[in-house]
């Protein structure tokens, strides 16, 4: 994010205030996020526990399938993120406060950081398994079409500043860009893809052996929990940016007249 | 390569990134720690500027 250069764009009306809690929450306020962030790590190294340890080695593929166990929560993580942006920039449309345009702005952020990641682990599996690094088959390339809309994303919201119309510009985006998660996910069964069809569905009795299925729940809980960290302290440090930016704005401006 | 140097590299790469991005992320925190005491500054310059005229 940057200042607008003077004369100063229509900022954001006003900085987003903390959220205040009733006073029997103020422990979970106070304690919250270091208990979030014990039970992250803890839930991170059941992972590699289980990863490693726990689960079986697949016959055909081998140790290389154990990337499974990082690569499908990171997915569903990104995809949470993305579903984060949706409903925060509807939520910043329809009530023009800040804090939901925030919130999307890092829910973005957090959502690129795991798309570029799904694609890196994806690549990485898909080198030994399938003899490529890439296949422009339906899953890779609405990931890829993903990754471009979320980096647009950012990219508007860098060049926009703190203006009203770039917040507004960056919520659309993100409604619009929101189309291709269901897409993304539903891909392998639309088309016939070289990428794996979905092993574990709701209401059904999962493909794959128990103790591979409770390692992809565990990933997901533990992927779960550090989306949860990261989006508490991206939005604590994009709120204190915003508020020093508009801070500093407003201080050169009067010290300008 | 081996099967096993793309599991490593995988993981590697995954645990780095995202160790990386916390440190990104406290980067960034100060650098608004130095915004604000700039804003600090501004502000106390003002004031000064205000009670000397």
């Amino acid at each position: 994010m940057h200042i607008a250069e003077s004369p100063p764009a229509p900022a954001v009306a006003e900085t987003p205030s903390p959220l205040r809690l009733p006073q029997w929450l103020e422990p979970v306020r106070r304690y919250g996020e270091y208990v979030l962030g014990a039970a992250t790590a803890l839930a991170i190294l059941a992972l590699l526990w289980a990863a490693f340890a726990y689960a079986p080695t697949e016959a055909t593929q081998g140790d290389v399938q154990r990337i499974e166990y990082i690569h499908v929560p990171m997915a569903w993580v990104a995809y949470l993120a993305f579903f984060v942006v949706f409903a925060a920039s509807i939520l910043y449309l329809w009530r023009r406060d800040p804090r939901w345009d925030l919130l999307a702005a890092t829910s973005a952020e957090i959502g690129t950081i795991f798309t570029t990641l799904v694609l890196v682990t994806g690549s990485l599996w898909g080198r030994p398994v399938w003899g490529t690094w890439w296949q422009w088959d339906a899953r890779m390339t609405t990931t890829l079409i993903l990754w471009f809309v979320y980096v647009a994303y950012l990219l508007l919201r860098s060049y926009t500043g703190l203006s009203e119309g770039g917040a507004r510009a960056a919520a659309v985006l993100g409604i619009v860009g929101f189309i291709d998660v269901p897409i993304n996910y539903l891909s392998v069964t639309w088309w016939r893809t070289l990428h794996p069809a979905l092993q574990v569905q709701l209401g059904q009795t999962p493909d794959a052996p128990p103790a591979v299925v409770w390692t992809l729940m565990l990933g997901l809980l533990a992927f779960t929990l550090l989306y949860a960290f990261l989006m508490l302290q991206v939005n604590r440090l994009n709120t204190l940016q915003r508020a020093a930016q508009l801070l500093r704005a407003r201080a050169e401006l009067e010290s300008a007249d | 390569m081996q099967g096993n140097t793309f599991l490593v590299l995988a993981y590697a790469i995954a645990w780095i990134g995202l160790l990386a991005y916390l440190g990104w992320i406290a980067l960034r925190m100060r650098g608004v720690r130095a915004e604000l005491e700039t804003v600090r500054e501004l502000v106390e310059q003002k004031e000064a500027g205000t009670r000397g005229s």
